[in-house]
Parts: C-alpha cells; structure tokens; sequence
C-alpha cells in the first residue's frame, strides 16, 4: 500500500522534463495522472527511483482540428475527452472509449497519452487508437518523431518510446460520419475490459481488440476478411485467429475467444460494417 | 430440540431461485445444473458442455436445488 521510496523531481517545461530524463536515464519514470503508475508502485509491482512528474504542463492539454485529423496533446485527461465538442464532431468513437475508462475518478485524473504509454493490453484507449489508424508523437533530445500506432506497442507494457522520449501528441484521422463501436464486456462497470472491441466503419475501417493478447491487438484476420469481401458475421469468427489470450480470474483464453467472436460481430454491426 | 430457523425462511430461498431460474432458462441446451456464481462464464462453459454433451447433461437431473448450490 505503501510505495517504495523514490527521489521526486517536477518538470516546469517540455524541454526541462526532456532534459530530466536525459539525467536520469532508465531510472525514471514519468508521472502524468498517475492512475496507471502509482497502483503499481503502492503494490510495488514498480519501484522506479526517480519519478518525473509532468502533471503540470498545461501546454500538453489539447484537443483541436488540424486539416483532415484531430490533435490531442498528451496530457489530456479521460474527462476532456468524454465531452469534447472536437471529438463529438469528428472522432466520437474516441469520445466514447474515453467516457468508458474506469470510474470518474480515474477520468478525472488518467491521461490519454499516460494511457497509451503504459501499454496495458486491458485499456480501452490504446485499442481505440489502433482501430483509428492513430499517430503518436514522442519527443526526445534529438527531437521529435512519429510512430504508427500499429508499431507502437511491442510487449506487455512496453512500447516503442525510448527511455529518453516522452509521448507529445496524439493524432487521429477524422472519421466525420463513419459507422463505430465500441464493445466493452465486463461484470462491473468500472472494472477493466474481460474483452473489448473497437471498430471503425467507412474509408478507413479498422477494428481492434482489448484485453486479447499481451498488447493492445489489431484484428488483423478480420481486418482482411472484410476486405476480401466477408459480412460481419464471416469476419467476426476470425476474431480470435491467432491469438493467445490471457487467463484470469474471469475468463479462461477459450472464453475470451468466445466472447471475442461475438464482440467483434456486435461491433461491426453496430458500426454498420455489412 | 426440534428448532426451526424462521427469521432467515425468505432469504435463504432466495439464491436457488435465482439459480433455479438460471437453469430453466438454459434447459433447452441441455443444462441440468449451474454451480454458484452465475458468472458469465460459468454460463457459457455450461451450455458448451451440455451442447457437446460432455457433462452429465443427459437424462432428467435428480439433483434438487439445494444440491445445485452447494
């Protein structure tokens, strides 16, 4: 309950956090809300020695148009998300996931970019930015570079931001008047995901899974199948092709095949994909 | 001494009704009997076993209520 002691440094600026973690390398971690990180370290699953908290910089707290796609700094919590007039408009698939985390509590606090820098493969957002074809941006010392979501998560709770880099901005593609959905089955509502499906219908269809395998999944088989010209109901019996997904107290790997199956054919139903 | 409890009557017929239920609404697959909780997997496990006919499914249950929650 109680976590281990650890040295606390707080970033003014992007520069200034950027520059802390260049002088404290891989034993830092970065702090945004906090609902991902400190769990696991009162648990002392984690005992990082230095935490960096980058909580304070307003400046990463955004969501706005920018052409064809939508720009969110990472900072932006769950809350901002849920009742963005931006994302309603344009991306309301996004919305919807955000006002699907947790409790409001944990919406109040999370962020979107702790969320999906964190990598847990039982999050609703990073599945979210899968399906949507999202770009990360991660600033480091030699500046900054964009990562497809697609290559961004690349083992349980490891992605590809270097232990020098910090998670800037997320952009999406504008999905104005394309069919969604997003499934979430669980047993209590604030609990994390047992499954989760989130797809995205129109020019540029996407569907990815929550809680299937140790990182955030593209449904890459059903993904082809709807290209190759399959209904939702031929596509959905793909969902689970492949993959190997954990065992919990809730649900054996067959039971979350099982549920895959259906979640991914309710999605693209719902979504409209025929 | 022959005591009866009396104050906990309506409670205690409480769950295997819900479970009783359960059991109805499942015995066109073939389930006899779910075990306590009624968790959404324990309900899938149980009608892809009854389906497959790999439990003890077959022929009328002579297991009453009170053995289902136990």
């Amino acid at each position: 309950v109680i976590p281990a002691a650890f040295e606390y440094r707080r970033a003014g600026s992007l520069a200034d956090a950027i520059s802390l973690l260049g002088e404290c390398g891989e034993d830092a971690k970065l702090l945004a809300g906090g609902h991902s990180l400190l769990p696991l370290m009162k648990l002392r699953l984690a005992a990082p020695p230095v935490i960096i908290d980058i909580g304070r910089l307003s400046e990463l707290s955004y969501v706005r148009e920018s052409g064809d796609r939508v720009s969110i700094g990472a900072l932006t919590r769950h809350r901002d998300l849920e009742i963005s007039e931006v994302l309603h408009a344009h991306v309301p698939l996004l919305a919807h996931v955000a006002g699907q985390v947790g409790d409001p509590q944990v919406r109040h606090r999370g962020t979107i970019g702790g969320s999906i820098a964190h990598g847990d493969p039982a999050s609703d957002l990073p599945a979210a930015c899968l399906a949507l074809g999202a770009t990360f941006t991660a600033a480091g010392p030699a500046g900054e570079r964009r990562i497809d979501a697609t290559d961004f998560f690349e083992g349980f709770l490891e992605t590809a931001l270097g232990p020098d880099e910090i998670l800037t901005e997320i952009s999406v593609p504008k999905t104005d008047g394309a069919g969604w959905s997003f499934q979430k089955f669980n047993r209590r509502a604030q609990d994390w995901a047992i499954v989760g499906v989130a797809a995205i219908a129109g020019p540029r269809p996407g569907v990815a899974l929550v809680n299937m395998g140790s990182v955030p999944l593209r449904a890459t088989a059903v993904e082809e199948a709807l290209a190759g010209g399959a209904s939702a109901a031929e596509a959905a019996a793909h969902a689970a092709d492949g993959l190997d997904p954990p065992e919990d107290l809730n649900a054996s790997p067959e039971y979350r095949q099982h549920l895959s199956r259906v979640l991914v054919r309710r999605a693209l139903e719902e979504a409209g994909v025929s | 001494m022959g005591v009866k409890g009396v104050g906990e009557a309506v409670t205690i017929a409480a769950a295997p009704a819900v479970i009783n239920a359960v059991v109805d609404a499942l015995a066109r697959y073939g389930v006899r009997d779910v075990d306590m909780p009624a968790s959404p997997q324990r309900i899938w496990q149980a009608i892809s076993s009854a389906s497959t006919g790999s439990s003890a499914a077959t022929g009328p249950s002579t297991r009453t209520s009170k053995e289902a929650l136990a």
